[in-house]
């Protein structure tokens, strides 16, 4: 009884924030949609990016605002507004679809490793979920270790407990497995080392500034890894191996705020 | 009886019927002699009724003298499917000797044997002046005719056999090499082959192994074997003459005594070219022959005339005969409209002779669409050689009933194309109104929260359950499992009373139901007797129990306190009702508290 009205008043601190600005986010995002519509896609983009700025963490939102810089040749934003959608929601069709077509569209072509079809096959059942079914998945497992363990103290206390240990350990085994899953999950939602390149050119070099061996040129709306920060240089690496510095302002992080 | 006497005789029958089959051939040893040597000339007659055959008469032999017969016999047992046959040769070798110089002839002899007569070949002799060396004394029995003359050509030579050398183009010629040797020859390989430049050549046969046979040419006996048979169908016209066919032999010398095999001795020899006179076809061809030169069937079949929308049928065209099978085309057919020709399927059968075959073509034809259709006749034209002109064969024409089907004509797979791409575009937004931000759980406090709250359960459980358990343990869980033993440990007490019949027998038994019962039914120890009574109804137990429980007490109070209560009869049937309380009481059940 205690524990439930603790519940209740954690719930009445929370929920301020879940219902923060409704009314203000429907209003923008029919702005937006009608400007959009109307081929106005400066003005949708400002308001789909008004949005996530006041905090609108959404895929399909991310896939809007890609979208609009679709419509405006900005290629390399777009793509990192795909990615974006594509962090929240793994799943998201729309979002998958449309990176594979406008990735056909940049000037670099991007090798894909090819996997074998056991990693592809695990990696589509990764990207299957989002992170919060995962979190869902990981609580319940923990619910009914914990559920076993005291019926084992308890209903079986003096019985035969095979049974109970057997579910314990399969119990526990999924909950290893979903835990790191979401564990995993939770890292590539929050990370920030996958890039995309904005600027319609950049250079890399063997160094952290110009003056060092140009290494590549790479365009617009190549994706690479950020592998070290040095101020205003990134060490990047392409998705082929091959590494180099790039100023910082030549690329943004996809990252979710 | 009778049945099996027929049987017999006509066994008899049959095998003096297939043993009449008589041969008879006349051979010498050398066709050509000197005036004053002999000519061996023998008659071999073989079959298995050979000895019923008198020495036959020579015919009167204007240019020899007959020097004198000899005759000799060898017969052999052959297993044939599973009988006996035998197989007996007389030879009867006569010694000639010439009279004059030139050519003299040996006439054709004529053996009559049940009522049939079997005739030899004439045999011709060139006699020449002096003596032409006489081949050494031969053994008797000997079989294989040797070398007589001492010229190689003579003894062995390739024979060509040529069906015909005077061809029309593309006429089909067959040419059969044979090697004719006196010696026995042992092995053979080929040299050179002829290439027959000018000529498209079909290897007809080559021999696998050594296949050597008996035959006669001229009067003289020779091991032959084929060699090789070549179907030709000459391509250009003109005079084309074909290299010789060239083979290496070995052959087996005579031995020389007894204690050698003999020798053997490689001899290369080659056949004589031959040449041919092509003739040019003649002018005047008509426009759809197609260098087919022989003599042709033509015949056309089709599987079905009246059929629906997308149903098939076959149209066969079939040209069979003798000639350049396997080079002729034949025309196309025409475009129908509205039938769909698959490409045909055509299969050529040719005789192993290479000149005799057919040649089938398969036409697979989809109706496509309802009428009234007809398949124009075919013609074909070939070269007919022995006529010497050109003949036009023509195909049945057919004509077809479509009629509208369920099928529909579904062209084939090759016309069929991917969806072409006309242009790529991005999805459209998304216009969904109520974009809920996505938090993760994982950053919200609740989430631990419960988790933390889940967790926290199971020390809080196992809290409980350790109070509880201590609780229960300490009065009434101790106190239940103490009952029994402070039972048993008053009922032995009682027994040993009761054996010696002390009174104290009765304090015992109470003191023992009644420490009994009060930690069974958890009340407190030394509670009046209407307590314990009370309770026990309460708990569940049987009223008959209790009512003997109730008597029990009575019983020990009466002799324990009332003066005279305590008598020696009474201890015996008390003990057992105190047994009969105390087994009734271990197999009851209480409710629990």
């Amino acid at each position: 009884m205690k524990y439930i009205l603790i519940i209740l008043s954690l719930l009445i601190l929370i929920s301020p924030v879940f219902a923060e600005n409704t009314d203000m986010v429907t209003k923008t995002l029919d702005e937006a949609i009608n400007a959009y519509h109307n081929k106005e896609y400066d003005t949708a983009l400002s308001s789909f990016l008004y949005l996530e700025n006041n905090n609108v963490v959404n895929a399909d939102l991310y896939y809007n605002i890609a979208n609009c810089y679709f419509r405006k040749s900005q290629i390399g934003k777009a793509i990192i507004y795909y990615n974006k959608a594509l962090k929240v929601d793994p799943a998201h069709t729309a979002a998958n679809s449309n990176l594979k077509f406008i990735l056909t569209l940049t000037k670099d072509k991007i090798d894909n490793e090819e996997n074998d079809a056991m990693s592809q096959f695990l990696l589509r059942i990764f990207h299957s979920f989002d992170l919060n079914k995962a979190a869902l998945f990981t609580a319940i497992l923990f619910f009914l270790l914990i559920l076993l363990l005291i019926l084992m103290q308890t209903i079986f206390r003096n019985r035969d407990r095979s049974l109970p240990v057997f579910l314990i350990f399969l119990v526990l085994i999924l909950l290893v497995i979903s835990a790191t899953v979401s564990y995993l999950k939770y890292q590539n939602f929050h990370s920030a080392s996958d890039a995309v390149i904005t600027s319609q050119t950049a250079i890399g070099y063997s160094g952290p500034g110009s003056e060092y061996t140009r290494v590549f040129t790479i365009h617009e709306g190549m994706i690479c890894h950020i592998e070290e920060n040095n101020e205003n240089w990134l060490l990047i690496k392409l998705p082929n191996g091959i590494g180099g510095w790039i100023e910082s302002d030549q690329l943004e992080i996809v990252k979710i705020k | 009886m009778k049945k099996y006497v027929s049987l017999i005789l006509f066994m008899m029958l049959a095998v003096s019927a297939l043993a009449a089959d008589l041969e008879v051939t006349a051979y010498v040893n050398r066709t050509t002699v000197g005036i004053k040597d002999k000519v061996q000339y023998t008659i071999e007659i073989s079959g298995s009724d050979a000895d019923k055959i008198g020495t036959p008469n020579l015919p009167k032999l204007d240019g020899f003298n007959n020097q004198g017969v000899s005759t000799s016999s060898s017969s052999s047992y052959t297993m044939v499917n599973g009988s006996f046959e035998s197989s007996v040769t007389k030879k009867y070798q006569y010694s000639l000797s010439p009279k004059s110089l030139g050519k003299i002839t040996i006439p054709s002899i004529t053996i009559k044997y049940k009522k049939k007569s079997y005739k030899t070949g004439a045999i011709n002799i060139n006699v020449i002046q002096g003596s032409n060396k006489p081949a050494p004394s031969r053994g008797r029995n000997d079989n294989s005719p040797k070398s007589t003359s001492g010229k190689l050509s003579d003894n062995m030579f390739i024979d060509i056999q040529v069906s015909d050398k005077n061809p029309y183009q593309n006429e089909a010629v067959e040419v059969t090499y044979t090697l004719y040797s006196k010696y026995d020859v042992t092995s053979l390989s080929f040299n050179a082959e002829p290439s027959f430049i000018g000529f498209w050549k079909e290897d007809v046969f080559s021999p696998k192994r050594m296949n050597v046979q008996r035959t006669t040419r001229n009067g003289e006996i020779f091991n032959t074997m084929k060699l090789k048979t070549y179907a030709i169908f000459p391509s250009q016209s003109g005079n084309i003459s074909v290299d010789p066919l060239k083979v290496n032999v070995d052959i087996r010398t005579e031995s020389r005594s007894i204690w050698s095999f003999g020798n053997t001795k490689k001899y290369s020899i080659a056949s004589n070219p031959v040449s041919f006179s092509v003739k040019e076809l003649p002018a005047g061809a008509p426009s759809d022959f197609t260098n087919a030169v022989g003599k042709f069937h033509l015949n056309s079949s089709i599987s079905e005339t009246s059929l629906k929308v997308g149903d098939s049928f076959t149209y066969t065209l079939e040209i069979s005969g003798r000639g350049n099978i396997s080079n002729i085309d034949i025309a196309t057919l025409p475009e129908v409209n509205h039938l769909r020709f698959l490409d045909p399927e055509t299969s050529t059968e040719i005789s192993s002779s290479k000149v005799n075959g057919k040649k089938v073509i398969r036409y697979l034809v989809v109706a496509q669409e309802p009428g009234s259709f007809t398949i124009p006749s075919l013609s074909f034209t070939y070269f007919d050689a022995d006529k010497g002109k050109y003949i036009t064969l023509r195909s049945d024409k057919y004509t077809l009933n479509v009629q509208e089907g369920d099928n529909i004509y579904i062209p084939g797979t090759t016309s069929q194309a991917a969806v072409h791409l006309e242009g790529s575009d991005i999805g459209f937004i998304i216009e969904d109104r109520e974009m809920k931000s996505f938090k993760p759980w994982f950053d919200s406090i609740l989430y631990w929260l419960i988790l933390f709250l889940i967790f926290i359960s199971l020390p809080v459980t196992t809290m409980l359950m350790k109070r509880q358990t201590q609780i229960a343990g300490d009065i009434d869980y101790q106190r239940q499992k103490r009952a029994n033993r402070v039972l048993k440990k008053y009922l032995k007490l009682a027994t040993e009373y009761h054996k010696t019949g002390n009174p104290d027998f009765y304090s015992a038994a109470q003191s023992g139901l009644e420490n009994y019962l009060t930690d069974k039914l958890k009340i407190a120890r030394g509670s009046r007797k209407e307590q314990i009574i009370d309770q026990a109804v309460k708990l569940g137990y049987p009223p008959e129990l209790v009512e003997k429980i109730n008597l029990m007490f009575n019983r020990c109070n009466e002799a324990r306190f009332m003066p005279g209560g305590f008598s020696q009869e009474n201890i015996q049937t008390d003990f057992i009702g105190l047994r009969n309380i105390v087994a009734d009481l271990a197999k009851t059940r209480i409710k629990g508290k």
